[in-house]
């Protein structure tokens, strides 16, 4: 299954600076939570949340469900597995469209031009989907991150000379 | 009585208002004023004169998906509200619809719609109307559209009082934010019912019904942009625009039942439906988005529920007596 389920999963981590507990990581992500429709669940290092019909402007709403597991001792890091039915179903989108393309000669034009904007959305979407995902988690852990948001990293001085 | 979320035109006009017109520079102030009425004049030169190679249905095809393309970025640039800003998700979401009118429902349209039924019609009865043909192509373009417009006005406040049609118009009013492609998103019974019209008993040339199109089309992207406007009054007079709009998706019952028209707004002012204000928040009920599958099903709900009701009944014959 993981060999296709990058279709609709989006996974990802993020180093954190300081060894920290799973429930003081997860206080600082909670509200991103703080949705219509979003049910969480604790477990010891998890967060697990589930999205019924989330609002347009939830952050997260691309995504039913998901998993934030907090890992390693010395060198903690955020792990995230979250699923997502319009990535797969803009995956899938091209198909019909290209069938019509093929079946309805009238259509011909129209079928390939779907067919091409939603293979084109589905590349967009699964970088831009993952992109935001990461820093929307990145910018809520804040000092807490390795490399957080709000602290670019300073350009390397003798690099610049 | 007008929901607190709507204000009317007069009011946002006031100097000093939070919702005053388009911020920034002269040139973006210029363009935000000037680029509706622009537009119309840029249609009616480019359809009046265009040689016949170029005025053909594929290019109306073009220039609508290049327009719509056009508003989405000016979206970016004078947004009217953060909160209908469009995501991935959403973009994806409307751009299936989008797909749907260009290939079910024009198909459907075409084969089964206003313009096969009236060939029909016009054949039995030996109607024939080639003079409306002779006439100058903007007379044409501006009937096809009163002619539409008339009817999808009737259609539309009908949706709004029987609930059969209702069935099929509710899910449009589920949408939560307005963007430039939110005019094709709904049941697809819906859009095929709104989209007929009596045009077709009148022989008016081709090149007059592509006017006639790209205006309508521009007109009815603008209504649903998340854009803001200096929309000029003689405009707002007779055209419809987001702030009529965006009233008639308001979330108050009395506010959703104003601004029918899809491109004059007169004949709302005619038949007293007409009501200048707007709305920041749209939406049905309790304003949660309909997702795609429920937007599909949601005409038969009311036969899904009888099927289960006599199933639930004919369970409950077949249980034994206790």
């Amino acid at each position: 299954m993981r060999i296709i389920d990058w279709i609709w999963r989006v996974r990802g981590s993020i180093p954190l600076a300081t060894p920290r507990s799973a429930s003081e990581i997860f206080a600082r992500l909670e509200p991103i939570f703080r949705e219509r429709g979003t049910t969480i669940e604790y477990g010891p290092d998890t967060l697990s949340f589930r999205k019924d019909n989330p609002d347009s402007q939830d952050k997260l709403a691309s995504f039913e469900v998901g998993r934030l597991l907090v890992s390693g001792g010395t060198a903690p890091i955020l792990h995230f597995d979250m699923s997502s039915r319009p990535l797969f179903w803009c995956f899938v989108a091209p198909l019909p469209f290209l069938a019509v393309a093929l079946g309805v000669p009238s259509l011909k034009i129209s079928g390939y031009s779907f067919a091409g904007i939603f293979l084109a959305l589905y590349v967009a979407g699964r970088w831009i989907e993952q992109r935001q995902a990461h820093k929307l988690f990145l910018a809520a852990l804040g000092t807490v991150a390795a490399c957080p948001v709000e602290a670019p990293p300073v350009p390397d001085a003798s690099r610049i000379a | 009585m007008m929901d607190a979320v709507t204000l009317r035109i007069a009011d946002m006009q006031q100097p000093g208002h939070a919702e005053t017109g388009v911020q920034g520079g002269p040139v973006k102030r210029f363009v935000f004023t000037h680029f509706q009425p622009a537009v119309l004049v840029a249609m009616i030169l480019f359809w009046t004169f265009a040689p016949d190679s170029i005025a053909k249905p594929a290019v109306a095809v073009g220039i609508g998906i290049v327009f719509k393309l056009t508003l989405l970025g000016m979206e970016r640039i004078s947004e009217r509200h953060a909160h209908w800003r469009l995501t991935w998700k959403e973009l994806a979401s409307d751009l299936f619809y989008v797909a749907l009118s260009y290939t079910l429902v024009k198909y459907v349209g075409k084969h089964f719609g206003d313009d096969a039924i009236i060939d029909g019609i016009k054949h039995a009865f030996h109607i024939k109307t080639a003079w409306a043909g002779q006439l100058p192509i903007l007379v044409q373009a501006i009937a096809i559209l009163l002619i539409f417009d008339f009817g999808q006005y009737w259609m539309h406040r009908g949706m709004h009082n029987w609930t059969p049609l209702w069935l099929t118009h509710a899910p449009h009013h589920h949408i939560t934010q307005l963007n430039a492609l939110k005019g094709s998103v709904g049941n697809p019974i819906e859009l095929f019912l709104i989209g007929l019209s009596l045009g077709g008993f009148f022989d008016f040339l081709p090149r007059a019904a592509l006017l006639a199109s790209g205006i309508g089309m521009a007109i009815g992207a603008y209504t649903h942009a998340n854009i803001r406007f200096n929309t000029p009054r003689w405009w707002s007079f007779l055209f419809n625009t987001v702030e009529h709009h965006s009233l008639h998706h308001s979330p108050d019952y009395d506010s959703s039942r104003t601004n029918y028209a899809n491109t004059f707004i007169f004949i709302d002012r005619i038949f007293g439906t007409c009501v200048d204000s707007q709305s920041s928040k749209v939406g049905l009920d309790d304003c949660r988005r309909l997702p795609i599958k429920d937007q599909m099903l949601y005409p038969f709900r009311p036969l899904a529920d009888l099927v289960k009701k006599w199933r639930i009944s004919r369970t409950a014959e077949a249980l034994p007596a206790e």
